[in-house]
């Protein structure tokens, strides 16, 4: 994992990535209630900011495969830091899928495969999230 | 509860030893970025690694890690010194 750029820039990836995907899903209701699949074409609109950020913020820094990692490849401090950021990610999650089938239930939505990815890709991308948030800036001399 | 923050000489023994973090990260089974934060006293670290850190230096514990900020090592040498004298 490599926290080399600064955390302004590593928040902005964060916010960037999230308003993506919630705007995947929320266009993706729009082109559902106007009932024109040829809207479908603005998806790739977000899609591809979407996964640019994800490779630049989370992919090429090795965050993603850092929360993924087996727990015997991690060290002691490494080890805690999943904890805390798995921690908050159950947390923050479970307030956000209640909030949507609430907001879905209410608005009589069904809900989609669009949300289901959605959600499911949150859910494994929250730690990264956490920990490129509030970790510091990593400057290794010796 | 929150936990204390423990002062070390990390840095000062490695560098007398000439090691680079990487080396002494790859003595003690750590990743390298751990040791910087040990280090910088950012991370406390369990007592097993404390054995470890100390193991490679050769020295005990409690003259590499402390809950009191810790003397420079030649200040000690000098208290030491003195008391000889005396």
């Amino acid at each position: 994992m490599e926290l080399k750029t600064s955390k302004s820039s590593r928040r902005i990836g964060v916010i960037l990535n999230f308003i993506c995907l919630t705007a995947i899903v929320l266009l993706f209701e729009l082109i559902k209630l106007k009932q024109n699949p040829k809207l479908l074409i603005y998806e790739l609109f977000p899609l591809g900011i979407f996964v640019i950020s994800y490779f630049i913020y989370f992919g090429k820094t090795g965050l993603w495969k850092f929360t993924h990692k087996s727990l015997n490849k991690l060290d002691e401090r490494e080890i805690q830091l999943t904890n805390k950021s798995l921690r908050f990610s159950y947390f923050l999650f479970a307030v956000i899928t209640l909030s949507l089938f609430m907001i879905y239930t209410l608005l009589g939505l069904q809900v989609n495969m669009v949300l289901m990815v959605s959600l499911l890709f949150l859910a494994h991308i929250l730690p990264a999230y956490f920990i490129s948030w509030t970790a510091k800036k990593i400057i290794e001399e010796d | 509860m929150k936990p204390r923050k423990i002062y070390n000489r990390i840095a000062i023994l490695r560098k007398e030893k000439a090691l680079t973090r990487k080396d002494l990260a790859e003595k003690i089974g750590v990743n390298f970025q751990t040791v910087g934060y040990l280090e910088r006293e950012e991370y406390n670290p369990s007592l097993d690694l404390a054995f470890r850190i100390s193991a490679v230096f050769g020295l005990p514990i409690d003259l590499i890690f402390s809950t009191e900020p810790l003397k420079p090592l030649s200040e000690l040498i000098i208290e030491k010194y003195k008391s000889k004298l005396d």
